[in-house]
């Protein structure tokens, strides 16, 4: 099936083996196609609700590179699909559909500026870019990357990747009209429009960043496209040495033209994370985040503990306790746990 | 009697003699297989260290140098294209690889877990990982016939067919 296509693209046609000699996280490459996914399967005990086994994701990517111009990046996935819920049988409210997440080209204009049309991730903070379950430090997602802004621009980025680390990487991105291939929204009514971006990240000693993001949105609210514009403010530091690691995630918005029914016309999330590896395969984290949302009056606050295993590199395990208090948002107290697997 | 007594005797002492041999030959055995394990990792340590890191790529590379700052952009993904416009394929050894280890903590300068690491991440973010090849001699044949690929053996000498890019003791 790939000799046609490689043969148009005039591509040398070479595979890392394949089937044959797959490796568990490695993915399968075949020439400069490369097919890669991961898993994750998350069980939430809260203290005061229903307990739930789900596939919290299944996830599949594809990127290729065939020239300058033409690097095609594609990911689709299966979410938060219930496999069992407190009460029910097995598998019942399983009602969940594939969808696109990623779908973009990257065109290569020169060795430090790449021009990326289509579906991407959006770039505020480091959380929201690198969601995976097996590369992230925690089962239970800050509501601070995530809440106040788009997960996913559709449209045109420009990334500039600096020769050096003492000048950041820039990134400039804009979403005219609405978001392509719409996931279920994590807040439920909220959406984002006509998204123009900036990001800036600084990284150095290979571990290091800090990030500064400016973005600008309408707001769509229950799919009433608003007067209401968003303007935002992001910053994110996450600073590693000796197996220790202290990241942090703070966004600032504030709303032009607010809905008349918004308690607040500013939103502000924050959280703080420490984590320690103890080896290579077991570390401990623990992390604080604060978050008052626009339509609730108290503040949100959220702290939680644990541990994780990685008894091979592709694989971990984490659990941990949560603990809530204030107004609710979508963290509960009570245990999370989920087991990933890159492929 | 007596002769054949002294012929007890002098059996008994050609026996004791052969057995004292024999656990001679024995310790000495011993001796030459432990000296061959306790110097064997030191002989390859020396081998390896008469040998050097060699940067290779494929001969449409259109350049002849690199420097340590150059080659971990490339193999950091931060540049994925050659001034030509023809696509950078980073080649890499696998995970239990002495060679890997050795180019990771030498040109790169981080352990091969966090690079591991930095991989997957970057994997998700879009970017193609360094290719893997097995063996020495499977880097020099992909990177013989693959244009723009790029990567790293343990020589001493740089093969035929392929440009040397850098070189590090």
């Amino acid at each position: 099936m790939l000799i046609c296509p490689l043969a148009i693209l005039n591509m040398p046609a070479y595979a890392e083996g394949g089937l044959k000699n797959y490796t568990l996280g490695k993915g399968i490459r075949f020439s400069n196609i490369q097919i890669s996914g991961y898993t994750t399967i998350k069980a939430v005990i809260p203290r005061d609700g229903i307990s739930e086994l789900a596939l919290d994701d299944l996830s599949l990517y594809m990127n290729a590179r065939f020239n300058k111009f033409l690097n095609p990046f594609f990911e689709a996935e299966i979410a938060e699909a219930p496999i069992y819920v407190e009460g029910h049988n097995l598998f019942s409210g399983l009602n969940t559909k594939f969808v696109i997440e990623r779908l973009y080209n990257d065109s290569h204009l020169t060795n430090n500026v790449t021009l990326r049309l289509g579906k991407s991730l959006d770039m505020v903070g480091e959380w929201n870019s690198i969601h995976a379950g097996p590369l992230v430090p925690t089962t239970t997602r800050p509501l601070t990357s995530y809440r106040s802004f788009s997960e996913f621009v559709t449209g045109a980025s420009l990334l500039y990747i600096p020769d050096n680390e003492e000048i950041p990487s820039i990134t400039f991105y804009w979403q005219p009209g609405a978001e392509v291939f719409k996931k279920k929204s994590r807040v439920a009514g909220r959406r984002f429009r006509d998204i123009k971006g900036l990001n800036l990240s600084w990284n150095w000693g290979f571990n290091n960043l800090l990030g500064l993001s400016f973005q600008a949105a309408n707001v769509v609210n229950d799919g009433l496209v608003l007067k209401e514009n968003q303007y935002l403010l992001g910053m994110n530091i996450h600073l590693a040495k000796n197996g220790f690691h202290l990241q942090s995630e703070y966004t600032r918005t504030w709303l032009k033209n607010p809905m008349e029914s918004r308690v607040n016309t500013n939103e502000t999330g924050i959280y703080i994370q420490g984590l320690y590896d103890i080896n290579e395969k077991w570390a401990v984290f623990t992390r604080y985040e604060y978050f008052k949302d626009r339509d609730f009056i108290r503040g949100s606050h959220n702290a939680l503990a644990g541990i994780k295993y990685n008894p091979i590199s592709p694989m971990v395990w984490k659990l941990e306790y949560v603990k809530q208090w204030g107004q609710e948002l979508n963290i509960s107290t009570g245990i999370a746990a989920s087991l990933s697997v890159l492929f | 009697m007596g002769s054949g007594a002294e012929y007890q005797h002098g059996h008994c002492r050609i026996i004791i003699g052969a057995f004292l041999m024999e656990q001679g030959i024995l310790h000495m055995a011993r001796l030459t297989i432990m000296a061959f394990l306790l110097f064997l990792p030191l002989g390859m340590s020396a081998a390896l260290a008469d040998d050097k890191l060699y940067i290779i790529a494929n001969l449409d590379v259109p350049i002849n140098k690199l420097s340590k700052s150059e080659i971990n952009r490339i193999f950091l993904l931060k540049q994925t294209s050659w001034d030509n416009g023809l696509a950078i394929i980073p080649v890499n050894r696998e995970a239990s690889s002495r060679v890997r280890m050795r180019f990771s903590n030498l040109v790169l300068g981080r352990s091969p877990r966090s690079l591991s690491s930095y991989w997957n991440q970057m994997h998700f973010k879009g970017y193609m990982p360094p290719i893997i090849q097995e063996s020495d001699a499977a880097v020099i044949a992909f990177i013989q016939s693959v244009s723009g690929a790029i990567g790293y053996i343990h020589s001493n000498k740089v093969p035929d067919n392929v440009k040397k890019l850098g070189e590090f003791e």
